[in-house]
């Protein structure tokens, strides 16, 4: 295995509804080399999104520590999560989460433009990314005129456009054909290990883990190493 | 008729529960709109009782009345009368304005009666009195200064018969004596005689200084006899006197302060009107985010008019509990504008004491009717988008927005027609004050419908403008503009409270602008003098003789002019004359029409013609060159009218002619208030605190310099308009739960958004910028838009509203001041109205925003 780029050490995270807690992460922990794609598969409500919210820093943990790159996640402030996940993290979502009131292109470059660039720079390269994803001629389109594999392109594009070195993908097919999250996934995979970088995908497809290059079950709070093809 | 499944009033009512945030702003809305109107109408209802009791109280049951004019009666008028055996129930009155410092100050009527002729007329009189029956009272006949007061103001003031009091009649300190107490039988009198005190007649002119006369002779005609007995009784008159209808004494009193109850009623129905679109805002606001709910519950076989009735009674429900809520708020805040709406009337109209606030059941009834009325209209178009949920809802957000848009483009061309169709019946057509109200509703809600188009037509313009900014600087505006329909109602809402600020600041500053131009004119003199306690702009009440020669004698005093400002009898009622013996005062007149140059007018007028005001021309349709006809003692007499000359002092009006003629025709030395012209040099201030020290000795005189004169004069001016302050301030407080409404239910739909927008990096702050920077938009949008509309209610207001209520015409005087306060509202209702949602949506951390749909 690679140095560890990303760690999870000891990690808690309980949820509380009215008087139960409920424990999602028990003292979990993980590490991941750099440039590697890691499967995290669990049964739904085994805390695989929660996972992913804390490796984003959209979330934190209640104890334990996350090393993302060597940064500490829980040592850092809100604000100081929101600029590093600003510069790190892409994130995609099963939900495509895009914003309705912005056009495609648009969708894209805000991360970009959050970050700082200058509006010619971020639709530029905006561009140039779903050039990538085959969406070219749909930059100023709203993005509910496009249909599901379209919508997660343009989130893959999204989530890759300020060259983070982290993505993070929660079911990113699970709201989709199989032959189009079969696409969707070819379109991940080779964006991410081209540009050499880190991909946690949390998913149910067995197929889809089958691409990574490790994968990782999540059970009773714990995080445990499973043998590919095994 | 299907049956309704209570279970879809569940959906209804656990919706309303589950939001009680949006469910308690939109209670809020309709429970501040329905407490304006039912404010003003208690208002308007105690103003109106109060007089509608002083009138019964001194008229009571009299069809007619003799007048002598501003000189009374001679009493034989009276005895003669007696004597002519006609069957006609008459009573002699002098009645005079007093106040007493035992008695709170308060003004009070001093009805000066002849006991043995009073019953058939005010019987309330009669009631038990403690001291023995009113007859049997020696006190009452034959001690100078014994008076009768009621019980209430007995207990108020622990007074009790046998106990001296002072009695301030003109400005001087008489005594006085509780001659006994009456306990009134029924509420009428109680109320009655909350504000009058009695006394024999012949007490009230020993007190006046008035012996030998009397004010008037009451009369009661039956009314098949009365053109026969009225011929009678005159062929028994002096030529001096004249027999008028009793009811016509009041009604130019009425209709002047009908006029001023109209103005505060329309007023505070815009409250109402803010109200509806806030109503609307939420209701259609509750609708759209449960489009998917409506769309279940119909794939499950609900009927898109059981969807109707649903929403209809979720409206239902919560227009009962706001109307509730709304009454019993305007009831507390009706009491504060009794003050208010009292002080103006006394202020501006005639002096009064409203004691007791009446609360009319109809003020209940109206306002839940209005709360509720409002809430239900507000709700039917929601209501009925909600019946046509498709079985699927498959609408899309962009769709949505899309499909509205069409509407909002219809919306604005209705709007602009409306405008343009009220602005041209304002301007065309003659209409009454009633009507000219719904033209100003019109212009302003035609202008409200097209704010939201406007508004979508100007974003992309913002979008560019704020682009320099970054990225929230370019969403801000879009947001705005694709959120059309959750915040178009309430920016609809905020720019119409806005413009009627604008509006209403505009007239009231061009409106003191025009006074302070005016007094420039009138006010050339260096001190004015009148009664203490009389009405600053209508003093009525005589100086004593006294204190004016020492004035004439007084040292550095260049000039005194005299004026007496009397009501006299004319064949349209009481009609106010203000006579004077200025010799420059056709230099110190604007006149707006008239025959000749000033000097050439004011000659005229020495030479016997009158010049008429500006109000009462308009009020009886006269102008220069016309006659008007008043009953002089020597009988009735034209006169020509010289001129119209421009006068705020009084809506009532009147018709000013040279002293000498007066007193000639009137047979009338009074005055009433006199100015000095001093010698140059002189310390007119000190010269006045000399006045105040000498001359009250005399009588309690108002001294004032001619700056003191001016800064009172605005000081009340001001006051008059704080019952419209105060209600432009609840307008603007409805609008901004309007707009806090929208951004909360905005802020509710777009939590996951916001959660999508943290996660991909927005930070905190950025939170903050992008949730204002919309709320600001919306602000600044209806603030910008409000600027012509307020613009365009002023000039109506100016040219229209105070013609027809008032008399007078204003000129616009602009002012960037009310374009920059409104501005500031705006913007700052907008932005405070942002601060809570922006608030919780940084407060929600960004995963917990994603999982919310």
């Amino acid at each position: 295995m690679a140095s560890s780029f990303v760690k999870v050490e000891n990690v808690s995270k309980t949820y509380s509804e009215g008087e139960q807690q409920h424990a999602v992460l028990r003292n979990a922990n993980l590490e991941i080399g750099r440039g590697e794609l890691v499967a995290l598969l669990g049964a739904s409500g085994s805390g695989k999104s929660t996972l992913l919210n804390l490796l984003s820093g959209i979330d934190r943990a209640d104890s334990g520590a996350i090393w993302v790159d060597g940064q500490n996640l829980i040592a850092m402030s809100e604000a100081e999560r929101t600029l590093f996940r600003r510069k790190h993290i892409g994130f995609v979502f099963q939900f495509f989460n895009l914003l309705p009131t912005l056009t495609v292109n648009e969708n894209v470059s805000l991360p970009l433009e959050l970050a700082g660039a200058k509006l010619k720079v971020a639709t530029g390269k905006a561009a140039e990314l779903l050039d990538l994803v085959g969406l070219e001629n749909r930059g100023d389109s709203y993005s509910d005129r496009l249909s599901g594999g379209e919508q997660q392109r343009v989130a893959i594009a999204r989530a890759l456009v300020h060259d983070p070195l982290l993505v993070l993908a929660d079911e990113p097919t699970g709201n989709l054909d199989e032959d189009t999250g079969n696409q969707i996934m070819d379109l991940l995979e080779k964006l991410t290990r081209n540009a050499g970088k880190n991909l946690i995908m949390a998913t149910h497809n067995s197929l889809n883990a089958q691409r990574a290059d490790r994968i990782v079950y999540l059970r009773d709070g714990k995080l445990v190493e499973k043998a590919k093809n095994g | 008729m299907a049956s309704f499944s209570p279970s879809l009033l569940k959906v209804g009512w656990r919706y309303l529960i589950s939001h009680p945030l949006q469910t308690a702003l939109m209670l809020l809305g309709i429970a501040l709109g329905v407490s304006v109107a039912v404010s003003v109408d208690v208002a308007n209802a105690s103003a109106a009782r109060g007089f509608e009791l002083s009138i019964e109280a001194v008229t009571g049951r009299s069809t007619h009345y003799v007048s002598g004019g501003p000189s009374g009666l001679a009493e034989e008028t009276y005895t003669d009368l007696r004597r002519a055996g006609l069957e006609v129930p008459m009573a002699p009155i002098l009645s005079q304005m007093i106040s007493s410092p035992d008695l709170g100050d308060i003004p009070l009527q001093l009805l000066g009666i002849d006991p043995f002729a009073e019953e058939p007329f005010r019987s309330y009189l009669y009631t038990n009195t403690n001291g023995g029956s009113m007859e049997q009272m020696d006190a009452f006949f034959t001690i100078p200064g014994a008076i009768l007061i009621s019980t209430e103001l007995s207990e108020q003031y622990g007074l009790q018969p046998g106990d001296a009091i002072e009695l301030n009649l003109n400005g001087r300190l008489l005594p006085g004596l509780i001659a006994g107490v009456i306990e009134p039988q029924d509420d009428l009198s109680r109320r009655a005689l909350q504000t009058i005190v009695l006394a024999d007649i012949s007490t009230v002119q020993e007190l006046s200084g008035r012996l030998g006369f009397i004010e008037r002779i009451d009369l009661i005609l039956p009314t098949e006899q009365e053109a026969g007995l009225i011929a009678q009784i005159e062929d028994l008159l002096p030529a001096s006197a004249v027999v008028l209808a009793a009811e016509g004494r009041n009604r130019t009193v009425e209709d002047l302060t009908g006029a001023f109850q109209t103005n505060l009623a329309a007023l505070s129905m815009l409250g109402l009107v803010v109200g509806l679109f806030l109503i609307y805002n939420t209701m259609t606001f509750s609708v759209v985010q449960r489009r998917q709910s409506f769309g279940t519950l119909r794939a499950l076989g609900t009927t898109g008019r059981e969807i109707f009735i649903l929403v209809l009674s979720e409206a239902l429900l919560v227009g009962i509990i706001g109307s509730l809520l709304g009454v019993g708020l305007g009831i507390i805040f009706g009491r504060g504008a009794v003050e208010l709406v009292t002080q103006t009337i006394n202020d501006v109209f005639y002096a009064q004491t409203v004691r007791g606030v009446s609360i009319p059941p109809s003020s209940f009834i109206k306002g839940a009717l209005l709360g509720l009325g409002t809430t239900l209209v507000a709700a039917l178009i929601p209501a009925w988008e909600a019946a046509k949920s498709p079985p699927r809802s498959t609408l899309s957000r962009s769709q949505l927005e899309s499909t509205l848009g069409k509407l909002l483009r219809t919306a604005a061309i209705l709007g602009a027609a409306m405008a343009v169709v009220s602005a041209f019946l304002l301007i065309r057509i003659d209409l009454n004050l009633t009507a000219s109200f719904a033209g100003i509703f019109g212009v302003v809600i035609g202008f409200a419908l097209t704010t939201p188009w406007i508004t979508q037509q100007l974003m992309p313009l913002v979008a560019r403008l704020l682009a320099p900014i970054g990225p929230l600087g370019r969403m801000a505006p879009r947001e705005v503009s694709n959120s059309a329909s959750r915040t178009s109602p309430a920016m609809a809402a905020l720019m119409v409270a806005v413009a009627v600020t604008i509006g209403a600041s505009l007239m009231v500053g061009s409106f003191r602008a025009s006074v302070i131009d005016w007094l420039g004119v009138i006010l050339r003199n260096d001190i004015y003098v009148s009664v203490a306690g009389s009405n600053l702009a209508e003093p009525m009440v005589a100086i004593a003789p006294e204190a004016i020669e020492r004035i004439n004698a007084w040292p550095n005093v260049e000039a005194v002019h005299l004026l007496r400002l009397v009501q006299v009898e004319s064949p349209q009622g009481p009609i106010t004359v203000s006579a004077n013996d200025n010799p420059n005062d056709g230099d110190e007149q604007v006149f707006l029409e008239g025959e000749g140059t000033s000097q050439q007018i004011w000659e005229a007028v020495k030479a016997g013609a009158m010049i008429i005001s500006e109000p009462l021309a308009n009020h009886l349709g006269l102008g220069a060159g016309d006659e008007i006809r008043l009953f002089t003692q020597q009988g009735e007499k034209a006169f020509h009218i010289a001129a119209v000359f421009r006068d705020y002092s009084s809506s009532r009006g009147n018709v000013t002619m040279w002293l000498p003629n007066y007193q000639e025709l009137w047979g009338d030395e009074a005055v009433t208030a006199l100015s000095v012209k001093a010698a140059a040099g002189t310390d007119v201030d000190a010269m006045v605190d000399d006045m105040r020290a000498e001359l009250n000795q005399i009588q309690f005189l108002e001294i004032r310099s001619n700056l003191a004169l001016r800064s009172e004069t605005l000081v009340i001016f001001d006051q008059s308009f704080l019952i419209t302050n105060a209600l432009q301030l609840i307008t603007t407080a409805v609008a901004f739960v309007g707009v806090l409404s929208a951004m909360l239910s905005l802020q509710l739909e777009k939590q996951r958004q916001m959660g999508i927008l943290k996660a991909i990096g927005l930070s905190q702050r950025q939170v903050w910028a992008l949730t204002l920077l919309e709320t600001g938009l919306i602000g600044a949008i209806a603030g910008l838009l409000a600027l012509p509309t307020g613009y365009a209610v002023a000039q109506i207001l100016l040219r229209l509203i105070n013609r027809l209520s008032f008399g007078w015409t204003l000129q616009m005087h602009l002012q960037p001041e009310p374009f920059i306060q409104a501005m500031a509202i705006a913007i700052g209702a907008a932005l405070l109205a942002g601060l809570y949602p922006a608030y919780r949506a940084t407060q929600r951390s960004a995963a917990d925003a994603m999982r919310f749909d």
